[in-house]
């Protein structure tokens, strides 16, 4: 009985989001196409109402090497709904089944990993992007930057340069200057209303290179509707020296948005775009391994360097570690966030956990502005760095102790504030979490391979060897704790380098 | 080696301080005892020197310079037959050269194109003795040893006060060589000599030296004099 709840549960709301076309079309303005599949809108929703670490009905899937296209279909046949090899959709070597009548997505998994042809299967896990908001209002801003003694680190490297890449994949940064139409719900209607999109002002369109969605269908045309991808892409790079707004670490390299995470809006969009009727839940959307991992490959394909990946989950995923592996085998470096859970169980979090088994992968942490640890940073033995991600116990009212950077303003895009968004009104955003402190990593790194370094291994060992422990060693003779790893990254040390004797 | 250090200290401590006395009570009755002196009392070398350094820290300096092989410029005195075949020595040699900061991560070296200076100069102070049967030999062998004071110093674009690093290290060296004369006045001289100033380098967590566990900023020499002699 239990299992057929959540079948039952997808099923209405499919039902809803597929008869309910009709009931737009009998209204004045056309429906807009919905950005994402009745299907997945409903997986994210379910999500959202069960809270669920994992889209429901789907699986990833990678078979042997040398499972022929027949055995892959017999593979497939262990499922109910036995889809067809043909219509399966690909996420690198990593297939993405749906079973819409089985939602359980371990039980899926675990009947296509006992098959012959299947190397694993897994269910295809949430990552959230893991900052908090806060919009408290202007205070001294961007002491994360004078900490890390910036200016002292862009006297020795000023801004890095073009030809390094860093890729951002999260929730997208706008990449365009246009207007949308969108359905949504009014509170009591479906209503159209045109949606404006604006490229931030202090990251122009020049800066940006390969952008790309993976979780809606708009492909090379990136919309943040979030807010999160954009502030991360601020910290590792938003112009600098411009007397616009706030500065960026690697402010001369170039920015890949890679959108892996649908927001609350792209679901809510899609939701009323199909017919539905209401609101979503307010923690719809999410960030998809299978988005994820193929966002990862993506980028180390079209020529990024570095890949920030603010996001986590407390899941793990064989599909996730192979696609580090592939992007560190093109020389790629890769941040992750650590994780904001210290209080609520400290759990470990993927795919920062794979950090610790990967050089060049560094799983990071924040630290505040007296310098410790901020409260939430999950602690462990996979934590390597620590940078600043802000700390609201460590803050004045004005919000002095977040990371500030320009972005989306939430006072006219955040759900909790408006019915009817708008994307194109930028300023300089409060945020903290682990989320904030691993640009700054992916930024340095962008800084170190225009230095000269070669290899994502060199980059974390330089990382590493210059941070400052904060407190104590965990054991006598180590140079790191589970903390904040090896310490707070020190840009320009590992700039400057070693001459012979000092 | 710690017997060593001490036995070069003494020879140079005898080397300083005799010459002293010699001057002092004997130079008009010492010419007749010298059988190597044709006018008898100390004579004097004075030189220009050419120093073919190969740094004992080698992979320190490969690291930073692209090279453990340096070229030093400089001058020196020697004064001969202060008893018997007896001389004291005192040089100076300088040597700069401009190569690039860097960051070894345990296996490779990243040059990181900061320009980064490295300027040396070593200060000698030691005695010997010269090797010669002869009255008006043309070559005479000599071998010595001496306390060796490097001013040793680092400066780097971008660096400040805290980054850079001027110091002195002290340590000893032990040579041999040749000197060879030209004319009746000019002199030439090759020699080897090994220099070891212990402790100078590997001290600091962000040097290099530290990261290829090397201490020492001596070396071996090879030298290269030419001179004017005051007496055969």
């Amino acid at each position: 009985m239990q299992r057929r709840v959540p079948v039952i549960v997808a099923a209405v709301i499919a039902a809803i989001l597929l008869t309910a076309q009709s009931s737009i079309i009998g209204q004045n303005a056309p429906p807009p196409a919905p950005l994402l599949s009745p299907e997945t809108t409903a997986a994210y929703i379910d999500a959202a109402q069960r809270s669920l670490d994992y889209l429901p009905g789907q699986v990833l899937v990678k078979f042997k090497p040398g499972a022929t296209p027949e055995g892959q279909q017999r593979a497939l046949e262990v499922m109910r709904s036995r889809p067809s090899v043909d219509s399966l959709e690909w996420a690198g070597d990593v297939a993405i089944v749906r079973d819409p009548l089985q939602t359980d997505a371990r039980i899926l998994a675990e009947q296509l990993s006992s098959q012959p042809e299947v190397q694993y299967a897994e269910p295809n896990y949430l990552a959230h992007h893991l900052s908090v908001p806060n919009d408290t209002g202007f205070g001294p801003r961007q002491w994360n930057l004078q900490q890390l003694d910036m200016a002292r680190a862009w006297d020795i490297n000023p801004g890095g340069d073009p030809s390094v890449i860093i890729a951002i994949v999260d929730t997208g940064v706008t990449t365009v200057n246009e207007t949308r139409t969108f359905a949504t719900w009014n509170g009591s209607a479906i209503q159209i209303i045109n949606v404006p999109f604006a490229v931030n002002p202090d990251l122009p369109a020049s800066r940006l290179v390969s952008p790309i969605d993976f979780v809606t269908s708009l492909g090379t045309t990136v919309l943040d509707t979030d807010g999160h991808g954009t502030h991360v892409s601020s910290t590792a790079g938003e112009e600098t020296n411009n007397a616009l707004l706030d500065a960026g670490i690697a402010y001369k390299a170039r920015i890949m948005p890679v959108k892996v995470c649908a927001s609350y809006w792209d679901v809510q969009f899609a939701f009323s775009a199909a017919g539905g009727r209401g609101f979503v839940p307010s923690d719809s959307g999410g960030c998809p391994f299978s988005a994820v991992a193929l966002g990862v490959r993506y980028a180390a394909d079209n020529g990024a360097k570095v890949i920030n990946l603010s996001l986590g989950g407390t899941s793990q995923s064989q599909a996730m570690l192979d696609a580090l592996n592939y992007a560190l085998g093109k020389g790629v470096f890769i941040a992750i966030a650590a994780g904001n859970d210290k209080e609520v169980g400290n759990p470990p979090n993927f795919p920062a956990v794979y950090a610790e088994q990967l050089a060049g992968v560094m799983a990071v942490g924040a630290t505040n502005r007296s310098g410790n640890r901020a409260f939430y940073s999950n602690t462990g033995s996979y934590l390597e760095i620590a940078a600043p991600g802000g700390d609201s116990r460590d803050s004045d009212n004005a919000g002095s102790g977040f990371i500030w950077q320009s972005t989306i303003l939430p006072s006219v895009s955040d759900q909790a504030f408006v019915l009817f968004p708008v994307f194109d009104r930028y300023g300089e955003v409060a945020f903290q979490g682990t989320s904030q402190a691993t640009p700054h990593v992916s930024g340095l790194a962008a800084l170190l391979f225009t230095q000269g370094f070669k290899t994502p291994a060199q980059i974390e060992q330089v990382i590493k060897k210059t941070a400052k422990l904060i407190g104590q060693p965990s054991s006598p003779g180590s140079a790191r704790n589970d903390d904040v790893g090896f310490g707070l990254i020190q840009p320009r040390t590992a700039l400057f380098g070693s001459g012979i004797k000092k | 080696m710690r017997q060593l250090f001490r036995a070069v200290l003494a020879l140079s401590f005898a080397a300083l301080t005799v010459p002293a006395a010699a001057f002092a009570g004997e130079e008009p009755q010492a010419a007749p005892a010298r059988p190597a002196s044709s006018s008898g009392g100390p004579g004097v070398r004075a030189y220009f020197v050419t120093d073919f350094n190969s740094m004992s820290a080698s992979k320190s300096f490969d690291a930073a310079l692209d090279t453990s092989h340096l070229t030093a410029f400089g001058g020196g005195a020697d004064v001969v037959d202060l008893w018997k075949h007896l001389f004291a020595r005192f040089s100076v040699t300088h040597v700069s050269k401009t190569g690039s900061r860097a960051f070894f991560d345990g296996v490779t070296v990243v040059s990181l194109g900061i320009p980064l200076t490295v300027s040396m100069t070593p200060v000698e102070i030691g005695g010997g003795w010269r090797f010669s049967g002869a009255p008006a030999p043309r070559l005479t062998p000599y071998a010595g040893g001496g306390v060796v004071i490097v001013s040793y110093k680092e400066t780097s674009e971008f660096g400040d006060a805290s980054d850079n690093f001027s110091g002195s290290f002290t340590g000893y060296n032990l040579f041999g060589g040749a000197e060879f004369s030209l004319t009746n006045w000019l002199v030439a001289a090759g020699e080897a000599q090994f220099r070891s100033v212990p402790n100078a380098l590997g001290d600091n967590p962000t040097g290099l030296s530290q990261a290829f566990k090397e201490t020492d900023l001596g070396g071996f020499t090879l030298r290269v004099t030419i001179g004017i002699r005051t007496r055969r």
